[in-house]
Parts: structure tokens; C-alpha cells; sequence
């Protein structure tokens, strides 16, 4: 079964800047945490190590018998979706995650992949667009888990289907005119969208509008993350010794505000470094898909770029101040095992299809 | 190509991220620097210890006493409403109270918040002991200020208080501070600057809570500085029990340098306890009258007369006049205190008796210029210097005075006043002292003064001006001065003491209505060697012979008793 001779393709620049931006984001952890961070440390490398594992695995598989039983992913997810509304356990206000042999799974999390693997499946069997039921489907594919995850609620996490699934019909060749009119179609529809929002994301919209109205509620996480990272000027206040990190200022900062603590410790030349990584990184993987033949490996390696940039491009501009807040970690940095474990899958794929041509 | 133009869009996204960080980190980063050091630095202050007042034999007038007051931790507080409800079954007062000064006191989770002071040393033990079961709670020592000899030298001393906003805004520069304490009065306040401590304070790290993380840097505070002054404590408060009785002042002063020895004004305050009751009083017990009250002199006035009279040759010691017991000047008649007239009389019985008629004619000789020219000469209508706050000028009047003040000219009658110590005339005992003064050191217009030095430096450089008056002449006038006690028929002759050579001058100023004149005293001695001079002015206090002159004996007497 392992066949050497396979991975001449084998693409050690992008497995090399995941595991920098790993190696980075644990050094940022161990600080976010520090001085009682044994634990969250051990967990993460531990959640790595079984990625690594998942990752290299999944490379050896041909992508194309993955993609093949997508449909069985999308029911998975759904099924996993719906047991987190009624067994899922309570955390911060949000009922998100599943206890599985004594591990916190986060579903929404394989969500993520798992629709794109089965919108591949959809898109890549049919040759090209015919009528509206190409669009209609997909649509309805990412329909329900998507009201299920915002009802959870997880806005974020819901809401990044929504650009997975036009680059997805835009690189599988959608006609241009069709994409805009479902655009429009869909910006018209959003303002709609207010009233199925939580009081709290109404709350973190409004905030993001105008950061002052509420600095000590739903504006002090960010008030206090912009503090951080412009704190942290070029060289950043070195590690371990960020005031605003160390001495508690920060929320949520070992999780999805990890890049205030980056900002302050690490400053400019920090935030640059992970920057560049995570480019290169998406660079790597687009070009994945721009060497392979394989309609479907294109659509699957553009698919899964797609949702770690959007990722990395989102939860860095909250983390600024310059988006609303909603709940997307940073790929490989954030603290939690399965956005870790999601993101080496994903990476495992676009190993598989850089070596399955 | 599509999927090329995916990856521009996030090199697009990326640089536009690269972007947003530099505005933050480099352009904006030294205002979030700023905000972040704010966020976690806190300020502590430690008042440092006021310099103690002393008086001339070195026993503390104005001293810091430990005193116990309670504190609160905010942070360290387990079960707020339970410790203060304890609290204030120990120390038998209403929670409110200590809630409301929890509140008032409160600066941040870590510093001690005063919640009452001033406590027994038994309380203080108490809450010691049960320390244990109240987290959060202390009992600290805190200096408190007080004045051991109360409302005898509060005119002198003065007090302290709180800082308020007006004091603040404009002393903020000087390093004073919200919350501190400052002098409102007397040599609080004008020797403040010396007096108050050098603040310290800590530089404390805190984390979201406002909870202290670690000390970054300790300044101690500094003592401020003592201040000794001339005043002899004992013999104040021995005057101050003798005035106590009666509305006035009195100032006991060395003629040879100008050094207060006593300076008492009556009725006086308990600068230990709250002022709120006497701000309002109708006898202005904050008033100092000593420097801050204007009378006219009365007959005290007439040794001015009498010297500016001899100085400007219009009359020789020999000159006499006929006193009928009245003078018809213009169309006015002017009394003399003896109705009878005390007959055909040279200068040095006028002066014993207080003959009104005869410096009726000497001011008139003079002319009213002539009189004004000798008492400013002599440091009347100007301010003395000392170093006490609020002192007034007092009023020497003139032709021009007259026209702009009255509307009217001046009259011969306004000029028979004015010679008497009447009229229009105003000063404050501090100058009647200090022209006393004049005449018994031959002739030097002293500067009044109470602070003798401040921590390690004596006061030196008073402006002491020596007056162009022939030693002659001052001769003639002390030798008076000597008889008004002397003298069988001496008006002062009630203060006369077998312990030492006595020379001094009554007066009785008349103050229109039916109210009892005001009463005055001034003289030195011994009468050789005059190393004190005072007066004595008592409001509505009768004849300057009769109470004034008997305090002058009592005074004397124990002065000269006492003096080592």
C-alpha cells in the first residue's frame, strides 16, 4: 500500500508552514495560559499528534474514494449536528460540543469539512451548469446544517458556508451572471437575516458599529484586544510579558482571541511572520489545485483553502477591531482539538490530491 | 482563470491585514501603549508626617498623635455587609457611617480604605484579636493632629483640613493633591509649605480586576519640617484664661527684636474639633482680633501726639495748658474725661492723667498733617508683616481721606479727635504694640513676628527700622509712661506690682451709642531696660484702667515670676 514512488508530489512546504504555524501558535498558547498551562499545552499537542496521524493517513487514501462517499459525510454531519441540540453540553452560552469518550468534540468543526467534501461530490458529478436545480441543491445541502449550527448558536461558524459555497460554484464554472443574480438574490434576503440572530450577535454587531456603547459588556473584549496588539508596536513586549495577556485583561485569549496575545507579545514583526505563513500556506494549496487535472481535486483543494483563509482572514480582523465579532478560531493557533484536528484533515487532503494526480 | 483569481483575492485580503496591523501596532502604537500601561499601573500616595510646631522653651504646640483608625482591603474582603455590621457592634456606631466613609474613602481594591478613625486603643485591640474572622480588616496607626493647648493658641497655630477645590486648582502645581491635608488658618497655614510632609507613594501593578499584582517601586514619604516659634506657650495660655472672660486681645511682645510672646484673641475655637460650630458664631471666634480687628486707639493715640508734638518743636516739655474739664472748638464743645477740668498742666502730667483738653490744643497746634505724618511714621494705616494671615491696616485719616470718603472738608473739631485717639482713627492692637514698642527700645519700628525658625534655619533679616526721633524726646515720654503707674494720680496706677518697674498708658475709646467703651492697656517693662512691651484691648471692656490694668499687673507679675 505505501508506495514511495507516490510521494515525489508529496508537498513538504505546505506540511512545513502548518507545522510552523503550530509550533508558533503553541508558543502563544503557553503564554495565553501561563502560569497554570500544563494542561492546555499537553491537550493540544496531543490533539496535534493525533492530526499528524489523520493527516499523514488520509494522504496515503486517494482523495477521489473520500470525495465518493461525501453524501456519507453529510448525513455524519448532520447526525452529529442534531445530537449536539439534544445531548450537547452547555459552555459559555452555547451548546456546541459533545462528550465522546471523555474528549469535548466540537461538530460544527467537521461540519466545516464535511459539507465541502460533500458539496464536492454534488458539484464534481455534474459536468457543467444546466439549469437552476444546480444551484437549488447546494443551497439546500448547506441549508440545514447551517440553521442547525446557528442555532446553537455559533453565527461564524454558520455563516462561512455562505462564501465556501459561491468560490466552490464559481471555480466549478457557474456562469458569471447566474453567481451575481444569486448574490444579489442573497443580499437582499439578508437584512431578513436580523431577525434570526441571538440577542447577544445583535449585541456584537451593534458594538462593532460603535465599540464605546458597551465597554465593560459586549465591546470590552475588543476594546481590550486592539489595546493588546497596538500595545505591542514592532518588537511586541516579548514573550511571557505582555501586561494586558499576563495580567488577565484579555478574554477568550487562548481560544479565539489568541492573536491579541500574539499582537502584544510578539508585536508587528510577529504578526507578519504568521501572516506570511499562513500565505504561503494558501498558496501552496491553491496550487495544488491549479496542477492537478482532476475537475473534483480542484474543486476539493480550492474548497478547502478557501475555509482555512477565510478563517485566518476573519478571526484576524476581529481580533482588531476591524469585524464584528463571531466565533471563528485561528486555524492550527487557537486552543480546542477538533478545529486543530479539521484543519490537518484538510491538509491531509490536499497532500492526497498533490499526490494522487 | 478562476482559481487564480482566488488566490489574488487573498493576497488582497492578506496585504489589506498587513496593513491593519501596521496602523495599529506602528501607527496607533504608542496610544495603545499608553491605554495598556494605564490599564495595569496604579498610584498609591503616602502622606508623610507634618513637621511638628514648637514653641520658644521647645514644648510641641502643634504635635502628631497616633491615633487608631480602621481599614478595609477591599480585595481581600470575604463577606462585606457581615465584617461591617461586626465592625460596628465593636465600636458602637451606625453602619451607615461606615459605609458611607467606605464609599467616600474608597480608591481602589487594594488600598486600604479608611472606614472610621480616631478609635480607643481598647477597640483597637479588639479588632485586632478577631482580626482573623474579618478578612480584609486592619487597624493602622494614623497621625492625627492636635493642639494640646486648645483654643489658647488657636489664633496663633491655626488648623488644618482638606484640601478644597479652590486651594487645589491653585496649588496643584505646587505637588498638593487631592484628599490632602493643608493649613486653613495661623501658622498651619502659612508655614504649610515648610510644615507638610514630602508625599511618597507606590507604584502598584494591577491586573482586570484591579487587584495589586506586585509593587513596582516605593518612594518613601519625607517629614516635613518643624517650626519653632517665639511664643511662650505657658505664658499664652495664662493669658489666654485671663482674657477668656472678655472679648479683646492681647499681644506681649519683645520691644528689643520684635518677637511675640503672647498673642491672644478672645473668644477663641478648639482648632481639635470640628469647626462647623463656631464658622457661624455672632462673636466671630475665628477672628483674630489681635491683627485683624480695627479700633480707634483712644488715648494711647496721645503718646503719638505728644512725641510728634515734641519732634516738630511746636510744644516743650514744659508747655502747659488750662484744662476747664472742656474745649469750645468751632462751634462745638469738647470734653475732657474729668468733668472738672484738671486745671493748668505741663506734658508729663497730661500724659499721666490722660488730660483730653490739653492734646485737644497740641493737635490742634500740630494741625491734622502733622499728626498723620507721626503715625504712619510710626507704622500706623500699613500693614506690620507678621507673618500671620488676615492682618488689616487700620485707617489714619487726612484732608483728602475726608473729601473722597465724607464728601466734606475737614474740620478743626475732626483734627481735636484724632489727637485723643478718636474720630475717624483706626488700628489694631498689633500696632499700638509696636509703637509701644517703639518708645521703649528708643526709638526702632520693629517687624512683629511669631516664627523664630524653621527645621534647621533661625529666621533672620527682619526689616527693623530705626526712626530718626531724638533720644530726648522718647525720654520725656517713657518718663510719663512710667507715672501713669507710678504716679498717685496715674490711670494706670491699678497695674502697679512689687515685682517689676512698670510704664505704660490706659485709654478709653469711645464707641458712640450706649455700649460700653472699648478698654485699653499698652506699656513695658521694667521700665529701665524694657526687654517686654504689650497691650491689652478688651471690646467694651470699660476704662483702660480698671480690668485692663489689672490683667497688665497679673500678666507682669507672672511673666517676671517665670522668666528664668
Amino acid at each position: 500500500m505505501l508506495n514511495l514512488k507516490k510521494y515525489k508530489n508529496f508537498d513538504w512546504i505546505l506540511l512545513a508552514s502548518a507545522i510552523a504555524i503550530f509550533i508558533l501558535g503553541l508558543l502563544f498558547l503557553f503564554s495565553s495560559t501561563y502560569p497554570n498551562n500544563t494542561d492546555f499545552v499537553f491537550r493540544q499537542i496531543m490533539w496535534f499528534l493525533v492530526g499528524v496521524l489523520a493527516l499523514l493517513f488520509i494522504a496515503n487514501v486517494n482523495y477521489r474514494k473520500i470525495v465518493g462517499i461525501g453524501h456519507i459525510f453529510y448525513f455524519l454531519t448532520v447526525v452529529l449536528l442534531l445530537s449536539v441540540f439534544i445531548f450537547g453540553s452547555r459552555r459559555l452560552g452555547a451548546q456546541r460540543w459533545l462528550v465522546i469518550g471523555g474528549f469535548n468534540i466540537q461538530p460544527s468543526e467537521f461540519g466545516k469539512l464535511f459539507v465541502i467534501l460533500s458539496l464536492v461530490q454534488y458539484l464534481a458529478s455534474q459536468k457543467k451548469y444546466r439549469n437552476l436545480k444546480n444551484i437549488v441543491v447546494p443551497l439546500g445541502m448547506i441549508a440545514v446544517p447551517f440553521i442547525l449550527i446557528l442555532r446553537q448558536p455559533d453565527l461564524g461558524t454558520a455563516l462561512m458556508f455562505v462564501p465556501v459555497l459561491i468560490i466552490l460554484l464559481y471555480v466549478w464554472g457557474l456562469p458569471l451572471r447566474n453567481l451575481f443574480f444569486m448574490v444579489l438574490c442573497g443580499a437582499l434576503f439578508s437584512p431578513f437575516g436580523w431577525f434570526l440572530l441571538k440577542d447577544y450577535q445583535k449585541d456584537r454587531l451593534l458594538v462593532f458599529m460603535d465599540p464605546g456603547r458597551d465597554p465593560l459588556g459586549a465591546g470590552y473584549t475588543v476594546i481590550q484586544s486592539r489595546i493588546a496588539i497596538g500595545s505591542g508596536g514592532f518588537f511586541g513586549k516579548g514573550w511571557l510579558s505582555g501586561t494586558q495577556n499576563q495580567l488577565n485583561f484579555l478574554a477568550e485569549r487562548h481560544t479565539d482571541f489568541i492573536f491579541s496575545v500574539a499582537g502584544e507579545e510578539w508585536g508587528f514583526l510577529g504578526g507578519i511572520i504568521l501572516l506570511g505563513l499562513y500565505y504561503i500556506l494558501i498558496k501552496r494549496a491553491i496550487s495544488i489545485a491549479e496542477k492537478t487535472p482532476d475537475p473534483c481535486g480542484k474543486l476539493l483543494a480550492v474548497g478547502l483553502a478557501t475555509m482555512i483563509g477565510i478563517q485566518v482572514v476573519v478571526n484576524l480582523s476581529m481580533t482588531m477591531g476591524f469585524m464584528p465579532v463571531v466565533g471563528l478560531p485561528l486555524p492550527l493557533v487557537s486552543y480546542g482539538g477538533s478545529s486543530l484536528l479539521v484543519t490537518l484533515m484538510a491538509v491531509g487532503l490536499l497532500e492526497s490530491i498533490a499526490v494522487h494526480r | 482563470m478562476r482559481i487564480k483569481s482566488i488566490q489574488y483575492s487573498f493576497i488582497t485580503f492578506f496585504i489589506l491585514l498587513g496593513f491593519c496591523l501596521y496602523y495599529l501596532q506602528i501607527v496607533k502604537g504608542p496610544l495603545y501603549r499608553g491605554l495598556s500601561y494605564r490599564n495595569s499601573i496604579r498610584l498609591l500616595n503616602i502622606t508623610g508626617p507634618r513637621g511638628i510646631i514648637y514653641d520658644t522653651k521647645k514644648r510641641g504646640v502643634a504635635l502628631n498623635e497616633l491615633s487608631f483608625g480602621v481599614f478595609i482591603v477591599p480585595q481581600e474582603v470575604e463577606d462585606f455587609d457581615a465584617e461591617i455590621n461586626a465592625l460596628s457592634e465593636i465600636l458602637g456606631v451606625s453602619e451607615s457611617l461606615l459605609k458611607r466613609n467606605y464609599k467616600r474613602n474608597y480608591q481602589a481594591p487594594f488600598a486600604p480604605c479608611e472606614l472610621i478613625r480616631d478609635i480607643s486603643k481598647r477597640d483597637a485591640i479588639i479588632i485586632e484579636e478577631l482580626k482573623l474572622d474579618m478578612q480584609g480588616v486592619l487597624v493602622k496607626e494614623i497621625p492625627l493632629r492636635r493642639y494640646p493647648y486648645k483654643e489658647a493658641l488657636a489664633h496663633v497655630i491655626g488648623y488644618i483640613g482638606e484640601i478644597d477645590r479652590r486651594e487645589l486648582f491653585s496649588l496643584k502645581s505646587y505637588g498638593y493633591r487631592v484628599k490632602d491635608f493643608i493649613g486653613k488658618a495661623g501658622i498651619e497655614k502659612v508655614a504649610d509649605n515648610f510644615l507638610r510632609g514630602k508625599n511618597g507613594g507606590m507604584q502598584i501593578q494591577v491586573n482586570n480586576r484591579g487587584q495589586q499584582v506586585k509593587v513596582l517601586n516605593v518612594r518613601e514619604p519625607r517629614e516635613g519640617r518643624d517650626v519653632y516659634l517665639t511664643i511662650d506657650a505657658q505664658f499664652q495660655l495664662f493669658i489666654w484664661r485671663m482674657m477668656r472672660s472678655e472679648k479683646g486681645a492681647a499681644i506681649f511682645m519683645d520691644p528689643r527684636n520684635g518677637e511675640i510672646l503672647s498673642l491672644v484673641s478672645s473668644p477663641s475655637y478648639d482648632p481639635n474639633i470640628s469647626l462647623a460650630d463656631v464658622l457661624n458664631a455672632e462673636d466671630s471666634p475665628l477672628l483674630n482680633r489681635a491683627i485683624m480687628g480695627q479700633y480707634p486707639p483712644g488715648s494711647l493715640f496721645k503718646l503719638v501726639v505728644a512725641l510728634a508734638g515734641l519732634e516738630s518743636g511746636k510744644i516743650l516739655a514744659d508747655q502747659s495748658f488750662q484744662c476747664r474739664g472742656k474745649l469750645d472748638i468751632g462751634s462745638g464743645e469738647f470734653n475732657c474725661w474729668n468733668l472738672d477740668g484738671h486745671g493748668n498742666m505741663a506734658l508729663r502730667d497730661a500724659i499721666i492723667q490722660s488730660c483730653n483738653v490739653y492734646f485737644y490744643n497740641t493737635g490742634i497746634l500740630l494741625g491734622v498733617e502733622k499728626i498723620c505724618e507721626y503715625a504712619k511714621l510710626l507704622g500706623f494705616s500699613k500693614k506690620t508683616g507678621i507673618e500671620l494671615f488676615g492682618e488689616t491696616k487700620g485707617l489714619v485719616p487726612s484732608r483728602v481721606w475726608k473729601r473722597i470718603e465724607k464728601g466734606e472738608g475737614w474740620f478743626t473739631g475732626d483734627t481735636a479727635n484724632l489727637s485723643i485717639g478718636q474720630g475717624y482713627l483706626l488700628a489694631t492692637p498689633l500696632q499700638v504694640v509696636r509703637m509701644i514698642a517703639c518708645v521703649a527700645n528708643g526709638g526702632m519700628l520693629v517687624e512683629p513676628h511669631v516664627v523664630k525658625g524653621v527645621g534647621e534655619t533661625w529666621i533672620s533679616g527682619h526689616k527693623n527700622i530705626r526712626l530718626k526721633i531724638k533720644k530726648e524726646n522718647l525720654d520725656i515720654i517713657r518718663d510719663a509712661m512710667r507715672g501713669v503707674v507710678e504716679d498717685r494720680h496715674g490711670t494706670g496706677r491699678l497695674a502697679w506690682n512689687s515685682y517689676v518697674t512698670l510704664s505704660g498708658k490706659t485709654g478709653t475709646s469711645q464707641v458712640g451709642g450706649d455700649l460700653r467703651p472699648h478698654a485699653w492697656f499698652g506699656g513695658f517693662a521694667p521700665s529701665e531696660n524694657p526687654e517686654i512691651s504689650f497691650v491689652i484691648f478688651l471690646e467694651h471692656g470699660g476704662s483702660g484702667g480698671d480690668i485692663a490694668a489689672l490683667m497688665v499687673r497679673k500678666a507682669m507679675e507672672y511673666w517676671f515670676i517665670h522668666k528664668k
